[in-house]
């Protein structure tokens, strides 16, 4: 290591730890930027989604079009009529598999940082019209991580806790396909104590795999009188 | 769970979680009662850890004539692990039974000055804040072992209270290996062996040269010492050292038990006589082993770390023998050594008896520009050819990525033969070396990631700009013994390509000459 180099990183990046240098712009002089706090290699793997070349309805890649998991949702008469799309952010590559392997399994809970700034500049005005609500988890699992990702991933956006998950459905990401989207129990209840007068809401997940998990929210805020319902989740497997 | 004074009134026990001391506990003192962590019949409604710090608890002497469950306690023993850690194979019942009964002890995770207790982190930089679903506090938690679990304010370690029952096996420990060993061998031989027996604890140095047989070194040492019932670890900062040494030992040492231990191996709590282990995975052991021989001890990330020494002082028992096991070892060590502070053996020879080879100096005029453009410089070239058309192989050192991506088109052009490259993040790493190491590839350019632990017959060694910072003394002197490695072939050339030479070169060839110059193993 040079000592020229180790003078000029001035940054240390949240996730590798790998030390670098921000680039000097007016934007940082000014205070406009926005810390980053990713090395520029963990950025270059940080896939983002297009929403152009992506299904307009879960943000799978490949097509623009509504992609056969999409259309399979709207054969259910319920969601014939009760609309819902999703919008994810980033491609969930084995970068990000790691990245949320390190957040959630190891409970490295700060690295929500990484994304609490973009999750809340996407959003951007919906999240003051709308309530946003991240998907809970269990108490059991809640417990056993310390904190509920989805919350720590909404932070920027005021979420409001209105929903509860009961215990006994077990972990989503030890099921396969079939037993998710087959999965009809309803695990999520609101917690009437707390329902907001707002009409539209917006739920926040880490990521998107079936949609099984945040379609069933979804359908319980509905059934509770809902208007609008969306979703939004940091990943599309 | 929850946490009580014994004699407040407020606590009610249910009859099955209800252990109450059977001796007086001193005033102050409070006792723990668990309950499961998550009450699922009260919906809502949490049991907390505690608010009262865990070092006020009282433990009390081991009961006699309590049978401790003997999962729990093989788990537990010679580690350190979190209540988290044990939970999926033991029940808190149990560890409250075992905790009465004066067999386990708690401890915090983190010290009273927020050092992390498992990996010694303290600097606010690897530490970061969330709000804890347990403790319902902002919590600080560890990032630097977080890949262990994460330890926070409110995390609880648990250890065990009583001695290890000594192990009524018994083993042998036969020595199969029947080689001999060359009189530099047997030299550092005895002096471990003499060491771990009738030596007092403390450090001691084995500085063997590339090609030595360090491994044969060590069986005599190692198998007097499980003989006298000894706990013995060798670690090594990488994790295919550990790969590459388990099959050794196994073969070595037959009737002994041997648990390897690196990122993702199979049994976490494997237990037995002779411990081989990355050193990340000392985080978890505590005070368990009477001899610790650190193989590898000036390599990446081992010197960088000082993690990685705090988890080594922790596996290791108090009066423990602290092997350091090099090639090339640091200069402090080197100076500790030769002073005599440093009880230390030396190993000059090749186990064949055959000199070093020493490398040669070329000057390669303005390298790094050429490299830019693409160019592979002339003289480099001319060395090559001149191999290549003797059908020799060839290792090629470069010092960056960025510039083994740009030559390497430039050498797949000029030479008709199989080019290749490695480096640390190449997903074909492992196949490139195995086809290098059969022959089918002629030259293999590489970063100082094949500096150590790869034996090729024959080869001869190329570093282009050897005047880079990243080539250090030990990257050099280790690179230099990749070649004449074989006793078919104990010749080789090392040529240094730079553009003005560096201290680390100079020093690297000085200590490649002064063991040449010495005949038999030295003992300072």
């Amino acid at each position: 290591m040079n000592w020229k180099d180790l003078l000029n990183e001035t940054d240390r990046c949240l996730y590798c730890g790998n030390g670098y240098a921000e680039p000097v712009s007016w934007q940082a002089v000014l205070g406009l930027g926005e810390e980053r706090r990713l090395c520029p290699a963990c950025t270059d793997k940080l896939i983002s989604i297009d929403a152009l070349s992506s299904c307009p309805g879960c943000s799978r890649t490949g097509s623009p079009i509504l992609c056969s998991d999409c259309r399979a949702w709207k054969e259910d008469r319920f969601w014939a009529d009760h609309p819902f799309t999703n919008l994810s952010l980033y491609e969930y590559n084995s970068w990000m598999k790691e990245l949320i392997a390190r957040f959630k399994y190891r409970g490295d809970a700060c690295l929500a940082e990484l994304f609490t700034g973009e999750i809340a500049r996407r959003l951007g005005s919906a999240a003051a019209e709308a309530c946003v609500v991240p998907i809970p988890l269990s108490e059991e699992r809640q417990y056993e991580r310390g904190f509920n990702q989805a919350e720590l991933l909404a932070a920027a956006c005021r979420p409001v806790n209105i929903l509860t998950r009961s215990g006994q459905a077990g972990k989503q990401s030890k099921r396969s396909r079939r037993e998710r989207i087959g999965t009809a129990d309803r695990v999520f209840r609101i917690d009437p104590v707390s329902l907001p007068d707002n009409k539209g809401f917006i739920l926040i997940d880490d990521i998107y795999t079936t949609g099984a998990t945040i379609r069933s929210a979804a359908r319980v805020l509905y059934e509770g009188g809902a208007e609008a319902v969306s979703g939004l989740t940091l990943a599309r497997a | 769970m929850r946490f009580l004074p014994v004699n407040s009134p407020d606590h009610h026990f249910p009859a099955d979680h209800h252990f109450l001391p059977e001796q007086p506990i001193p005033r102050g003192r409070v006792w723990p009662v668990m309950e499961p962590l998550v009450n699922s019949h009260v919906p809502a409604e949490f049991l907390r850890l505690p608010d009262i710090p865990v070092e006020t608890l009282f433990t009390p002497d081991p009961a006699p004539g309590f049978e401790p469950d003997i999962r729990l306690m093989h788990m537990l023993k010679g580690r350190r692990l979190l209540l988290d850690e044990l939970l999926p194979d033991s029940s808190l019942e149990t560890i409250q039974k075992h905790f009465a009964k004066g067999f386990i002890r708690f401890t915090t995770g983190f010290t009273k000055d927020k050092q992390c207790r498992r990996c010694g982190a303290n600097s606010p930089a690897d530490q970061a804040l969330f709000h804890c679903f347990r403790c319902r506090k902002h919590c600080t938690y560890c990032r630097k072992c977080i890949m262990m679990g994460r330890v926070s304010e409110c995390s609880i370690f648990v250890t065990s209270n009583v001695p290890a029952a000594e192990d009524p096996k018994n083993a042998a420990h036969t020595l199969a290996w029947e080689g001999t060993l060359s009189p530099g061998q047997k030299h550092a031989s005895d002096f471990l062996t003499n060491r771990l027996q009738n030596g007092p604890p403390g450090e001691c140095l084995l500085w063997a040269v590339c090609g030595a047989g360090k491994t044969e070194m060590l069986f005599s040492g190692i198998q007097k010492a499980l003989k006298s019932g000894k706990r013995v670890l060798v670690a090594t900062p990488r994790s295919d050292v550990v790969r590459e040494l388990e099959p050794r030992f196994d073969q070595a040492f037959p009737d002994t038990e041997i648990a390897a231990f690196y990122g993702g191996s199979s049994d976490r709590f494997a237990d037995a006589d002779l411990t081989i282990s990355t050193t990340h995975q000392l985080l978890r052991f505590y005070r368990t082993f009477d001899a610790v021989i650190i193989d590898e001890v000036d390599a990446f990330p081992y010197t960088h770390e000082p993690m990685l020494h705090f988890a080594v002082e922790n596996a290791a028992k108090l009066n423990s023998h602290k092997v350091y096991l090099t090639a090339t070892p640091e200069r402090r060590m080197q100076r500790a050594s030769i002073s005599g502070t440093l009880p230390s053996v030396i190993v000059p020879r090749r186990y064949h008896g055959y000199d070093l080879p020493v490398p040669r100096f070329v000057w390669t005029f303005r390298w790094r520009k050429k490299a830019e453009k693409q160019e592979i410089p002339a003289a480099v070239t001319r060395w090559l050819r001149g191999h290549l058309e003797n059908e020799k192989q060839i290792f090629l050192f470069v010092p960056t990525v960025k510039l083994l991506k740009q030559i390497l088109p430039a050498a797949q052009k000029q030479f008709r033969v199989p080019v290749e490259s490695v480096y640390s993040e190449d997903p074909d790493r492992k196949e490139k070396v195995t086809r290098f190491r059969q022959g089918k590839t002629r030259l293999l350019l590489t970063t100082t990631i094949l500096e150590r632990g790869v034996t090729v017959k024959g080869v001869q060694v190329g570093v282009l700009g050897a005047d880079d910072s990243r080539f250090t003394e030990s990257a050099l002197v280790q690179i230099s013994g990749r070649a004449g490695r074989s006793p078919d072939e104990p010749e080789g050339d090392v040529c240094f390509f730079h553009d003005g030479s560096t201290k680390a070169m100079v020093r690297a060839r000085q200590q490649i000459e002064a063991m040449n110059r010495e005949r038999e193993g030295i003992s300072r």
